[in-house]
């Protein structure tokens, strides 16, 4: 790692009476990938917006190391400045995709590229040769002047990218860059984010695809209610709050209630029971003996065992694990 | 080049969106056409009427003769409730009314009555108007048949006057002569002597008689003498020889012989003059009384003369009387300069004299039409931009980009502006083309009246874009306030019938300002410095109106903020779309 590029100090933001950002201090290393994960509304598009200058925080600062870029008296003496004083400035070190693609669906994949080029000032030639590695990169080129609206959906998300990549940001912030794409292309997604990262760009991206991030982040940030409760690599995480593993059982005729019914009254180590599509997970630190009540009760009630799977949880089950703490606190 | 790229930007969504590039291409040409067919030709009205007549006569078929001459759809009705009941329909626009006897006559006045839906505001004084003036112009037609034979009879009266007064001068001249012959009459009979004079027969007769006395005394004496003489003889008888004095004795009787039948003879002589007097006497006396007896007639003469001289004076004042009523009459009617009966019928005949050729009325719209194009485009392209970026997905890319939103705002301003200004060029050249608009000779005035309306009404459109959140919320104010400039201008409603203090506050309408620096422009030519000051002020306007949106925030957002900062809470508000978009407002 080259070193902080940028420093969120106790950043809080409030709508309305609430708040959805506390006091929040995170660090990003130049060149790294920096993953956000949280629940819905735990303030992760907050934070990425605020990390830009978008919003505007009650408190805190957001600071970027400008590489001596800034032309301004005594940006010398402090390699970081503030988004918030330097927003003009700052918003050509970042590069922003955000959930839903940003650009001109009447315009076509190479138009939008050229123009939001053109607003941040590059030289025609510069944005011609950005904007034809970016097509090529992002795979679009073939459809360079397709209307953009007429993409797909995985196009146009590698054209939002593009267009936040066009005038070649030292940040990319990605929120959500996934969602609601089929596995091909979050997998082409991931592996564009890759390379993007491998040209030298600090990624900074939110997702629910918690698999993905534990593969793709160099670190990964946990978000709850506004607040940053860890920081670490995925496996340091996963070691610090997998403690109990998870049983999949699937059982025919599957009368999944009278079974969760039955190993409620017997088990007294099971943390937690859920039906899912796919059958009943249970999550224990003791497997050993859930197992064998689990098979004890099914063949009570002549259940038949049709699959079963213990594991250790991924990072998904790690934020699950987290969230259902959380309710139960809450409870 | 940002600045241009916006503008490039802006100019391509528009013209790829079908909807925008509709108002932008499509519309101008579109308005203009439906416009101009709508306005062109120089009747404006194409209106049906209705009439009932119950007995159609000569005078009712020439008053529907002359409504279809003049191109009234005219339909003919049985009764007044079915004639009605179309107007409610909308069939017909008015209903005309003959009445039973329709005629003109000394008896009654003759009445046509107009049933008119006056619900129909924007037409019913149109078709009133119209239809009157029809029906006026038929009345005149009949006004001047009838004044026609009332001139000719007044001119035969005039004529009959002057044989009058030939008459009355015939007359009068015998009445003159008549005069002058009763004047000679009077004159020849006063002039008759009845009076006896100095002939006097008594006198005559008493100096015959004196002479026969005379005589009796010259016979006496001459007797006496005669004797005496005798006796002087016979005394002398002895002094005179006997010889002489027989012979002076023969002498004196010869003498006394003589002088005896001398006597006998005057006597005799005498005595007949005494008779012959005696008879004049007889006859003067008969003379004398005839005399008098004319003289009796001639005062009886005289009388009748004097009765008919003062009969012939009243006649005669009669005559003048009667002459001078005639006269006085003919004078009169001769006083009565005016003797042509359409000089009567329409003594004063109105010719509307145009300020220019005249033409179609779509050339008196055209300026209206223009500003009308300008406002409606303006407002809407303008707040349609605005909202387009902002509910467009590019918002947040854009904010993105080290642009200002100066920047921005001032692109959006000059891209509609540059679009009004080609719309404007266009229908100018179109107008130039097809309608001979004598465009340069006033183009300066033409020019900066069109920028500076741009200019203002997309400073409100630009207003209502950051106003209002959804497209819809901005299409419908600009159409409100589009509607609501026109509907208060002179193109709906004439600014002279609207109330004075009303009227006042409306003159200030922009629309009305600008149409009529236009309409001036373009059918007058006013020259630029008449129109300096007032398109400064409304420039000022504009420049107001643009001034918080430059600023970056504007003034509804500030006032929404304040509202937060104070409630702790949004504010409502139905007419903005995404309540969670709070960050659109920065841009």
């Amino acid at each position: 790692m080259a070193g902080v590029i940028l420093r969120i100090d106790a950043v809080s933001k409030s709508f309305l009476k609430r708040r959805i950002l506390k006091n929040v201090s995170l660090s990003v290393e130049e060149g790294e990938i920096l993953g956000l994960i949280g629940s819905s509304g735990s303030g992760k598009t907050t934070l990425l917006k605020s990390i830009t200058g978008f919003y505007r925080p009650e408190a805190g600062d957001v600071r970027f190391r400008h590489f001596g870029l800034l032309k301004r008296k005594g940006a010398e003496k402090d390699p970081f400045v503030s988004v918030f004083s330097e927003n003009s400035f700052a918003k050509t070190i970042f590069g922003f995709a955000s959930q839903t693609p940003s650009f001109y669906e009447n315009l076509t994949v190479r138009e939008n590229m050229l123009y939001f080029g053109s607003l941040f000032g590059l030289k025609h030639k510069e944005l011609e040769s950005n904007t034809d590695i970016l097509l090529t990169l992002m795979g679009l080129k073939s459809h360079q002047d397709n209307l953009a609206g007429k993409l797909s959906g995985g196009m146009q998300r590698r054209l939002d990218i593009a267009c936040a990549l066009i005038h070649d940001p030292a940040i990319l912030i990605l929120d959500e860059p996934t969602s609601d794409l089929d596995p091909t292309l979050r997998n082409h997604i991931w592996s564009l984010v890759k390379k993007i990262n491998r040209r030298g760009t600090t990624v900074i991206l939110a997702s629910h695809h918690l698999s993905e991030v534990e593969t793709f982040c160099s670190r990964i940030a946990i978000i709850k209610d506004g607040s940053v409760i860890d920081v670490d690599t995925p496996s340091k995480l996963k070691a610090k709050y997998a403690e109990t593993q998870e049983i999949s059982i699937q059982a025919y005729p599957g009368n999944y209630q009278s079974i969760l019914a039955r190993l409620k009254k017997k088990c007294g180590d099971i943390d937690t029971m859920d039906i899912s599509s796919e059958g009943l997970v249970i999550s224990s630190s003791d497997t050993k003996n859930v197992l064998h009540e689990v098979l004890h009760v099914l063949e009570k009630l002549d259940e038949e065992l049709v699959d079963i799977n213990v594991s250790k949880p991924g990072l998904d089950e790690l934020f699950t694990q987290l969230n259902r703490e959380d309710r139960g606190d809450a409870a | 080049m940002r600045f241009t790229s916006i503008i490039k930007k802006n100019f391509k969504l528009l013209l790829r969106s079908k909807s925008s590039a509709f108002i932008l291409l499509a519309g101008p040409i579109l308005i203009i056409l439906i416009v101009g067919l709508f306005f062109n030709g120089k009747s404006a009205y194409d209106l049906s009427l209705g009439y009932c007549a119950p007995v159609p006569n000569d005078l009712t078929r020439s008053f529907i003769s002359s409504l279809e001459k003049n191109g009234f759809v005219v339909y003919d009705f049985n009764n007044e409730s079915s004639c009605t009941d179309k107007i409610k329909q909308g069939v017909i626009h008015t209903c005309i009314l003959f009445p039973q006897d329709f005629k003109v006559s000394n008896d009654q006045s003759t009445e046509l009555r107009f049933i008119v839906d006056y619900s129909r505001v924007n037409l019913v004084y149109k078709v009133i108007d119209a239809v009157s003036e029809i029906i006026e112009f038929e009345t005149r037609e009949v006004s001047y048949s009838l004044t026609n034979t009332l001139i000719s009879r007044i001119d035969s009266t005039l004529s009959g006057l002057e044989k009058q007064e030939e008459l009355e001068e015939r007359i009068s001249g015998l009445e003159v002569d008549i005069s002058k012959d009763f004047d000679s009459l009077k004159s020849g009979v006063d002039s008759i002597d009845f009076s006896t004079g100095s002939v006097s027969l008594r006198s005559l007769r008493s100096k015959l008689g004196n002479s026969q006395d005379s005589l009796d005394d010259l016979i006496v004496k001459y007797g006496e003498f005669s004797e005496y003489s005798y006796e002087m003889l016979d005394e002398l008888e002895g002094y005179l020889d006997s010889n002489k004095s027989d012979e002076i004795r023969a002498e004196l009787d010869l003498m006394s012989q003589e002088v005896a039948s001398l006597q006998n003879a005057s006597l005799d002589d005498l005595n007949a003059s005494l008779q012959e007097l005696s008879d004049a006497d007889e006859r003067l006396t008969g003379l004398f009384e005839r005399l008098q007896e004319n003289e009796r007639l001639a005062d009886s003469v005289k009388k009748i003369v004097s009765r008919t001289e003062e009969h012939l004076s009243s006649f005669r004042d009669s005559l003048s009387s009667l002459s001078k009523g005639t006269s006085g009459m003919r004078e009169r009617l001769e006083e009565i300069d005016i003797t042509r009966a359409e000089s009567i019928v329409s003594p004063v005949n109105t010719k509307i004299e145009p300020l220019m050729s005249e033409s179609s009325n779509f050339q008196f719209a055209f300026p209206f039409l223009v500003i009308l194009l300008v406002m409606f485009a303006s407002l809407m392209i303008s707040s349609t931009l605005i909202i387009f970026e902002r509910s467009s997905r590019a918002v947040f890319r854009n904010f993105m980009t080290p642009i200002d939103r100066k920047m921005f705002i001032s692109a959006h301003f000059l891209t509609v502006l540059l679009i009004v200004l080609l719309q404007s060029l266009l229908i100018l050249l179109i107008s130039y083309l097809a309608m001979k608009f004598a465009l340069f000779s006033s183009i300066l005035s033409v020019v900066a009246v069109i920028f500076v309306a741009s200019v203002f009404f997309i400073a409100l459109g630009l207003m209502i874009g950051f106003v209002f959140a959804s497209q819809e919320g901005a299409m419908m104010a600009s159409l409100v306030l589009g509607s609501t400039f026109l509907f208060i201008s002179n193109l709906v409603v004439p600014l002279e019938s609207i109330s004075q203090g009303l009227a006042g506050i409306i003159r200030f309408n922009p629309f009305i300002i600008f149409s009529e620096f236009l309409r001036k422009a373009l059918l007058f030519n006013l020259p630029l410095s008449d129109a300096v000051l007032e398109l400064s002020i409304l420039l000022l306007i504009a420049l107001v109106i643009l001034v918080p949106a430059l600023l970056g925030r504007n003034v509804f957002h500030d006032a929404k903020r304040y509202w937060v900062k104070r409630k702790g809470k949004r504010p409502e508000n139905k007419l903005r779309g995404n309540a969670d978009k709070d960050w659109l407002d920065d841009l």
